[in-house]
Formats: structure tokens, sequence, C-alpha cells
């Protein structure tokens, strides 16, 4: 009797661990598979940006405009006698003084712009940037014209004109060392960019000046062209 | 900025600005081409009869927009 009660408990004991030793099972196929359907998630997810291309090819256009632009002629003597003080043979007087005079000034840094850069990504914030550009300076507005009517002591015209007109054009290349800093934002990246440029420049220069017997220009008594160029 | 289109291509928007040293322009190393006319008539009606032949200080600073395609690789 005895016998067939241990026998009766063990058995049930043993189901017992069965069923215990079962749900383990169940809950470890259930996590495992969980696990998996898990890691499949994360694979079906966008690649992130980064860890990304480190190198990097560019090709750019541009237009710049000048900045802290200088007058031409910016030599030339405007210190006119006075009427009262300055008597005989007459005086110069500049006309239209204030609109050809100030043509807003010559730079060689407003025009197209073209360039190519490589760069090289150290991380996802920090990269150098090496660069090659070209732009010119073709717009010939870069004059200045000094027209001048002789007058005498009593404000009589003398009857003659001066024009003086100067013309600049520039190319220049440009080579760049740059260190750019960004956010490493995967799809809009701000960056700031600083570093060294080397330039160099070919700027073409021609000069007219010519003499007039009419007050009002007209035919030229006298005039003059030059032209040169130079590296800057 | 860049706009990442894809994994390897990119657009980059930079408003750029560049400072350098101005230059001399020296207007009395121009070569003269050509002349005409009467030299003395126009010295006589202009004393002050010459050229600019002086210096003027020019610059190369600049600002501006600046829009790249990057590939990346």
């Amino acid at each position: 009797m005895k016998k067939q009660k241990f026998f009766i408990s063990s058995l049930m004991l043993s189901m017992k661990t069965k069923h215990i030793v079962l749900l383990l099972c169940f809950f470890l196929i259930g996590g495992f598979t969980d696990v998996v359907a898990k890691e499949e998630k994360k694979e079906k997810k966008p690649v992130a940006e980064f860890p990304f291309k480190r190198f990097y090819a560019e090709v750019s256009l541009g237009y710049g405009f000048s900045m802290a632009s200088g007058e031409l002629g910016s030599g030339i003597n405007y210190d006119y006698p006075d009427i009262e003080g300055f008597g005989g043979w007459g005086w110069l007087k500049p006309i239209n003084f204030g609109s050809y005079l100030s043509d807003g000034g010559c730079s060689f840094s407003e025009g197209w712009k073209i360039g190519v850069n490589f760069g090289y990504r150290f991380n996802k914030y920090l990269s150098i940037d090496f660069g090659g550009s070209y732009m010119a300076c073709l717009n010939t507005g870069n004059w200045r014209d000094l027209s001048m009517n002789r007058w005498d002591s009593v404000n009589e015209n003398l009857g003659h004109s001066v024009s003086q007109e100067m013309h600049l054009r520039a190319e220049s290349g440009h080579i760049s060392v740059q260190l750019a800093a960004s956010p490493g934002f995967n799809r809009v990246d701000p960056y700031v960019k600083a570093g060294m440029l080397f330039s160099i420049a070919h700027i073409w220069a021609h000069q007219s000046y010519a003499v007039y017997a009419d007050p009002f220009w007209g035919a030229s008594v006298f005039s003059q062209q030059a032209y040169g160029s130079r590296w800057a | 900025m860049n706009i990442h289109l894809s994994k390897l291509i990119a657009l980059s928007v930079e408003w750029q600005f560049s400072v350098s040293n101005f230059i001399d322009f020296d207007w009395g190393e121009l070569k003269l081409k050509s002349e005409q006319g009467d030299r003395n008539a126009a010295a006589l009606l202009n004393k002050e009869h010459a050229r600019y032949t002086g210096t003027d200080h020019l610059s190369f600073n600049s600002h501006g927009l600046r829009i790249g395609v990057k590939f990346k690789f």
C-alpha cells in the first residue's frame, strides 16, 4: 500500500515537473522567437547615414558680391583753386560730380564662381575640405569718368573739357583648405567652415584720356589709350 | 548646409565670406597703345595735361552664395 502511494505521489510529481519543464520550454521558445522578431525588425529599419561614406567630391557654382570696394583714381588731386583766390588763367571745375565719380567703386570679387572640392570626414562632426575655384570678374562696370570744364575767374566757360576713363576686369583662381564642423544630422545637416584661401589673379586694365575743345566734349583735340595687365 | 538626398549624393548650400589683402594697382605701369591729336594744343587747353598714373588699392574681398552637388564615396 505504501509502495502504491509512493508510486502515485512520484507519478504526480513527475507530471508536475513535466508540466513545469514544458512551460519553461514554451517561455524560452516564445522569448527566443521574440528576440528573433525584434532582430528582424531592427534589420528592416533604414540604414542610418552614419557610419557613412568618408570621402566626397563636389562641384559647385556660385555668385559673389563685392565687399570693401576701392575707388579708382583715388590719387587724383581735386584741389581746385577757389574762384575768389584764383584769377588770371582760370580753374578746373568738375562736372557730373556725384554721379559718374561715385560709381560704386571697384572690386574684383563680383562675378560667377565655379569650383571643385574634395573632402574627408573624420567623424560625424568634423571634416576637412580641399577646394579649387575659378572666379571671373568680367563686368567692365569698374570705371570712372572725370569730366571737367575749365572756367575762368568770372565763371565764364573757357571752352574745353577733359575726360578720363578707367576699366578693369580680372580672373582669379583660388585654392582653399578648410575645416568644417556640423552637428551630424542625417538629412539636413548645417555646418560652419573656416580656413585659408590662396589666390592668384590676372588683371586687365584699359585707360583712356581725352581733351576736348568743346566745353561739352564733342570732337577730341587729343586722346590717349593705354592698356596693361598684371598678376596679383 | 548639406542636404543628404541619398547615401551617395548630397546637395550643399553655402554663404561664403572671404577676406583678402588689398592689392596696389599702378596705372602708370600701363603701356601707351595709341595717341591721336595735337599734344601741344591739348597742353595749351589743359595745363594738367596727363592721364592718371597714380595707384589704386583694390579689393578681392567677397561674399556670396554657392550651391554644390556632393558625390559621396
